[in-house]
């Protein structure tokens, strides 16, 4: 048997992999916690990265993926099932990121940009595409929240527009119209953050 | 200069094609004229690029399911009690007692133990496949087996209560235990990242409870290169007196695996030299514990026989997806005195997906 360690990207919101996790929970509801670990491992990565992608901080992202699926686990009666067990999933954790975002300013804690080593690694391009990471992350962290949780669906989560919405309880046409507002409010930050200095990028 | 703001303000939609023919028109026509815009729309487009470029894949940090169970395993937080907390106390009392009479309890989801730290791995094994009352319930032809065969089980609850999330970067601690408990471990097994066996005290109730075991697997030595994981592990030297595994020895109870209880069939980890790894030293009543990317890929297993819990370390054939997959036929371990391999496949329990 083949057993899948990380679902594809689009995995889970729809299909046979959506009838699939329905039954997990409906085991781990039934008293199979098995079922609930095996939920946990399909998603923790893309809950994991959906929480960096709202948080910066890897550790503050640690803990945003744990309380998410705590949440998960005790709010799982209140999963009704009309939806895709990822999108409730996903609400959750981006429910949970932004309570931990709230706490991180209500802290103004001074959060560091993703060390990512880059003198261990002397590859220009490699040093290249640290460098527009960081800068990407930089542009990221000053949008509004509402912003950039729709590119982070949107481009690192890989999600549609219905799916968006259905992750933020709204439709698809305001996910539109919000994602485009996205997209010129991360332009101008970016270009006014380093638009003098994109040439070599 | 109007104009110019109305075609910058549509760029996204521009890009996403997200315009009314005529709109589109306009915006096109005009990028035609304005140089200034069309300078401005080539730097959105690479700035969107930018958005665009995949994120390097990111694995959840190790032990996260450790932590949730830690979690889980306290009780949720509550509200703080205010002025009419003594009020609410009691009404709630009053409805509790009301409910309980009308509905019976197993409605909740039974508190998650934290039987996957490293110290309930070792201990509270009486915990496993028991995570709570509903565990109980016959849900399966599986599980009503392994419950009906068995005397109840002392709740988890009895073991050492493992109170609070690991601090990060503690897993040295595991190799901490006393060198009689790791007696029974070969010196090749002491070279590999050991964890601690069962503590005594705990394990007479268990071959109590046990139904009687089959004997203990003989390992195939291992070739060298899946115990690379044991640099990781800090090496896990000891230096007890070790006894072959090989003698089947009565006074080594056998320990229910954790978690996942699943019994590795097959397992084919591809050592990341390229060399093809044994395929036969990866069989036996093995735990899942971590089977995912974690930077180079390794499936942690836990030995019921031996209460050890290693690591097989290789890189998992990609399989022509971006996805790393692992090829593991395995089947759970409460079917594992009945079931054969070819059983497997209308087992629901034995699939994770």
């Amino acid at each position: 048997m083949v057993r899948e360690l990380a679902p594809a990207q689009d995995e889970g919101f729809r299909g046979e992999a959506k009838a699939r996790d329905a039954a997990l929970v409906q085991r781990a509801l039934e008293g199979d916690t098995t079922a609930f670990d095996l939920l946990f491992y399909r998603y923790q990565d893309r809950v994991y990265t959906l929480c960096l992608g709202l948080l910066d901080d890897p550790e503050d992202a640690r803990d945003a993926a744990q309380e998410t699926f705590v949440h998960a686990y005790r709010g799982l009666r209140g999963f009704r099932g009309r939806a895709a067990f990822a999108t409730w999933l996903y609400r959750i954790a981006v429910n949970t990121a932004h309570s931990f975002a709230r706490r991180q300013r209500r802290e103004a804690r001074v959060r560091e940009t993703m060390k990512m080593s880059a003198g261990d690694n002397p590859v220009e391009a490699h040093l290249t595409h640290l460098l527009r990471r960081e800068r990407i992350q930089a542009v990221l962290r000053d949008l509004p929240p509402a912003h950039r949780e729709v590119l982070v669906l949107k481009y690192y989560q890989d999600l549609s527009c219905e799916e968006i919405g259905a992750v933020l309880g709204t439709s698809m046409n305001a996910v539109k119209v919000r994602l485009h507002r996205a997209r010129q409010a991360f332009y101008r930050r970016y270009q006014e953050l380093f638009g003098d200095e994109d040439e070599d990028l | 200069m109007k104009t110019c703001k109305r075609t910058r303000n549509l760029f996204s939609r521009l890009l996403e094609r997200d315009l009314s023919a005529r709109a589109r028109r306009a915006v096109e026509g005009h990028l035609k004229v304005c140089p200034t815009c069309r300078e401005e729309w080539e730097r959105f487009r690479q700035t969107m690029r930018l958005l665009e470029e995949p994120l390097p894949p990111m694995s959840a940090p190790l032990h996260l399911l450790v932590g949730v169970r830690s979690a889980l395993a306290q009780p949720p937080p509550r509200s703080r009690p205010g002025p009419w907390a003594l009020l609410g106390v009691s009404l709630a009392a009053a409805l509790a007692l009301l409910w309980m009479r009308l509905i019976p309890p197993e409605t909740a989801l039974p508190p998650m133990p934290s039987s996957l730290t490293a110290e309930s791995r070792a201990v509270d094994h009486s915990a496993i496949g028991q995570f709570g009352p509903i565990a109980q319930l016959p849900n399966s032809p599986a599980d009503s087996r392994s419950v009906t065969s068995t005397p109840p089980l002392p709740s988890p609850s009895a073991a050492p209560p493992f109170a609070s999330p690991r601090p990060r970067g503690e897993r040295e601690g595991w190799k901490g235990q006393s060198s009689a408990e790791q007696s029974t471990l070969s010196p090749r097994e002491l070279a590999a990242p050991v964890k601690p066996t069962p503590r005594p005290g705990k394990e007479p109730v268990k071959m109590a409870q046990r139904p009687p075991a089959r004997p203990p697997r003989h390992k195939p030595p291992y070739s060298g290169e899946k115990r690379r994981g044991t640099k990781e592990e800090g090496g896990g030297a000891n230096p007890s007196p070790a006894r072959p595994v090989s003698s089947p020895s009565a006074e080594i109870p056998p320990v229910e695996p954790i978690g996942a209880s699943v019994e590795v069939v097959k397992a084919e980890v591809m050592p990341a030299t390229g060399k093809e790894a044994e395929t036969e030293a990866d069989t036996g009543s093995y735990c899942i514990v971590v089977a995912r990317p974690v930077p180079s890929y390794y499936v942690e297993v836990t030995d019921p026989q031996r209460g050890e819990v290693r690591r097989v370390w290789g890189t998992i054939s990609l399989d022509g997806r971006r996805e790393p997959v692992l090829e593991m036929e395995y089947l759970p371990l409460t079917d594992r005195e009945s079931a054969q391999p070819e059983r497997r496949e209308g087992d629901e329990n034995a699939h994770w997906s």
